[in-house]
């Protein structure tokens, strides 16, 4: 890795990145970010000009899929101007440096940065019992996140885990974790949702982050717009089947040989929000619908516990067991409702009939 | 006025040894047909049964697309979600109406004549309660709805509400409506999207055994009855005998008592 401060057109440079592999690369990134062609001259001179900002990147309770998701990305424009984009000084799953020398470098950039430096959360942290469910080196990985992030220039929480607490955080939840945002209240933190956060999106984060020098708009979840603004169903490829009616209605039917809507097969594609159809995976090779399975709503608040069951259209009653679906439930209300009214009507035909009416005038006394 | 006012004795003719009838009467007394139901509260009844029929086929199509589209240019959901969203307009227009009427309808559809707010309406919908479970012979009867009728519906209104609003929330899931947004973007930060469905769904069954056990009750409180129930909500008029009237309804009170004396 090259030290920071270096001008980032040299740093490309030396790595034989030439100029019109950085002008697709900001081309990319302005597409991804959905910002007109004009910032293109202004984005490859912040990025050309970029004196590597150092990023430190924390690992919690993770699987360290987002790790793997950005450092996988081969397409040579995002993965590699990404690591070069900035100063990586501290990331466990990729650093050489180990136990103390590791701590020591955090230390460092947390004192001589102060202020200035990214960091990237990736895992959720947890809560229960003073938080001892993940410690580093002996510290509960809510002081390391306190200390580290409040010292940052800016936050960027990457994946479900970091997020709102993912995967660790669903249902019983028995470490008590929670995501960066809930665990550090007040801090500024932009939120990548996802499983795992898709590296693009993250990219675009940092070039917006380098070109205007501030983090883009978000939504309520603190999401950036530009990647979490629209709804999956209305960018899908199969949704012109969903329109027409037709549906896989058993994995490998005909249905599904043939691409048509994943809706009945659980699809969360009409509730999720992300960019996955345009930006897609794997340098735009392919996305989960594409590829034949439902969208499962990674990108969504608590989708370990609101989407599923994945394979279902609607959650399951709650109280009444995994096994109860909504329509069973209802129509054994209705089938209830059914069987009590014929039940009253026979038994109201054998009433015997009603004495005769008293004389009017008592008839308001006796009501 | 003397004579006037204990007429009532006079014309009804004194009660008979009962006897076999070909065909069964039962008498009233002397009545009158009031006009309980304006047509506001009929048209939104109506309008109610049919788009809650509507919506809940048009709906169910949308949770499980049962018709598969075979042919190239269906346009079979879009045609369903359409035709829901539609009547879903509809739907809210007629709750509208209702909603209006709890505050300037007539004494019997107000708001303040159903709640069941007094002790004393408690005490009478535990008596329409004891004649659905046959302790008590005849039902009680109102002028307007009895209380315990009243009661559910004001029950099936609230659930409407909340059936308009989660409708809302997922048509503006997709429509992102400024307006829409600051009445009802701001539920799913609170209660996620799938359960703002899942509530949707489940109340539908909801209205189905509503209506179900409605049209029973009001079925076998009417033939009980016999002063036109069922009739009511599509001429609007109940016969009411005269002595149940409202104690301040005089003129037709004394309209009544005219009627009688002159015949
Ligand atoms: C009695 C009244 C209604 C019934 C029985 C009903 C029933 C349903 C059902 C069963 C669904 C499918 C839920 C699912 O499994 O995803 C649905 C969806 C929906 N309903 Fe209703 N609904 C009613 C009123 C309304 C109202 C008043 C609105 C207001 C706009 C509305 C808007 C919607 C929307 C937007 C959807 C989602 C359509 C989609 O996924 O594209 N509904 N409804
Ligand atoms: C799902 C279907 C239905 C719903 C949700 C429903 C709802 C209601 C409501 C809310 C009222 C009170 C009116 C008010 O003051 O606002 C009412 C009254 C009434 N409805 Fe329905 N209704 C349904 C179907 C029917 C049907 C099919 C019939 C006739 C066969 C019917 C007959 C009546 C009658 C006779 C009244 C007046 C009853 C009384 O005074 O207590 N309803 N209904
Ligand atoms: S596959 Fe999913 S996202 Fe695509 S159209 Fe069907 S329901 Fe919508």
């Amino acid at each position: 890795m090259l030290a920071p401060g270096t001008e980032m057109k040299d740093a490309l440079e030396r790595r034989g990145i030439t100029r019109r592999q950085l002008v697709k690369f900001c081309s990319a990134m302005l597409g991804t970010l959905a910002l007109p062609d004009r910032f293109l001259p202004q984005a490859m001179a912040a990025v050309a000009k970029a004196r590597k900002p150092v990023l430190v990147w924390l690992e919690f309770q993770d699987c360290a899929g987002c790790s793997e998701s950005m450092l996988r990305s081969s397409h040579p424009n995002v993965g590699e101007a990404v690591l070069d984009l900035l100063s990586w000084e501290y990331h466990e799953t990729i650093m050489a440096g180990a136990g103390q020398a590791a701590t020591r470098t955090l230390d460092r950039v947390v004192k001589e940065e102060k202020g200035k430096y990214l960091v990237v959360v990736e895992g959720s942290i947890p809560t229960a019992e003073g938080g001892i469910h993940c410690t580093i080196g002996g510290r509960a990985a809510i002081d390391i996140a306190r200390e580290v992030c409040s010292n940052a220039a800016a936050t960027i929480a990457v994946g479900a885990c970091a997020f709102d607490g993912g995967l660790v955080a669903a249902k019983p939840n028995p470490t008590g974790a929670v995501g960066v945002h809930e665990a550090l209240p007040g801090i500024k933190v932009i939120n990548m949702a996802g499983c795992p956060h898709n590296p693009a999106n993250t990219a675009a984060v940092l070039v917006h982050y380098l070109t205007f020098n501030d983090l883009p708009a978000v939504d309520q979840y603190s999401r950036p717009l530009f990647a979490y603004g629209r709804i999956i169903h209305d960018q899908c490829e199969r949704r012109a089947h969903f329109d027409a009616g037709r549906f896989v209605t058993e994995w490998g039917d005909e249905g599904h040989r043939k691409g048509w809507c994943l809706y009945k097969m659980g699809c969360k594609g009409p509730e999720a929000t992300f960019n996955c159809p345009i930006v897609q995976w794997n340098d735009h090779t392919s996305w989960p619908i594409r590829a034949g399975h439902g969208c499962i709503g990674c990108a969504s608040p608590r989708f370990w516990d609101h989407m599923s069951p994945f394979y279902e259209r609607l959650p399951s009653v709650p109280g009444f067991g995994v096994e109860m679906t909504a329509t069973k439930l209802g129509l054994g209300l209705v089938g209830a409702a059914l069987v009590g009214v014929t039940g009253h009507g026979l038994a109201s035909t054998l009433r015997p009939a009603a004495p005769p009416a008293p004389p009017p005038d008592s008839v308001r006394k006796e009501n | 006025m003397q004579p006037q006012m204990k007429p009532a004795a006079a014309p009804v003719p004194p009660e008979r040894a009962p006897r076999k009838l070909a065909h069964p009467r039962m008498r009233i007394g002397p009545a009158i047909a009031v006009y309980v139901w304006q047509y506001p509260l009929r048209l939104a009844h109506w309008g109610l049964v049919l788009s809650i029929g509507l919506l809940a086929f048009t709906g169910y199509y949308i949770h499980n697309p049962f018709i598969v589209g075979q042919t190239k240019t269906t346009f079979l959901m879009g045609t369903f979600r359409f035709a829901h969203e539609a009547f879903a307009m509809c739907f809210i227009a007629f709750f509208l109406i209702r909603i209006y009427l709890f505050f300037a309808g007539d004494r019997w559809v107000k708001l303040s004549a159903m709640a069941p707010v007094s002790r004393a309406r408690w005490k009478e919908m535990i008596e329409v309660a004891k004649f659905y479970a046959f302790i008590r012979p005849r039902p009680l009867s109102k002028v307007g709805h009895n209380p315990l009728a009243a009661a559910s519906y004001l029950g099936i209104y609230a659930l409407i509400f909340v059936e308009i609003v989660t409708g809302l929330v997922m048509f503006n899931w997709l429509a992102q409506n400024p307006v829409l947004t600051v009445l009802v973007g701001w539920i799913p930060g609170y209660i996620d999207i799938q359960n703002i469905r899942l509530i949707h769904f489940c109340l539908m069954f909801v209205f189905i055994a509503f209506g179900i056990v409605h049209v029973h009750m009001c079925l076998i409180v009417s033939s009980a009855e016999k002063r036109g129930l069922l009739d009511s909500i599509f001429t609007g008029y109940k016969v009411v005998p005269v002595d149940e009237l409202e104690e301040d309804d005089r003129a037709a009170i004394e309209a009544a008592r005219d009627h009688r004396v002159r015949a």
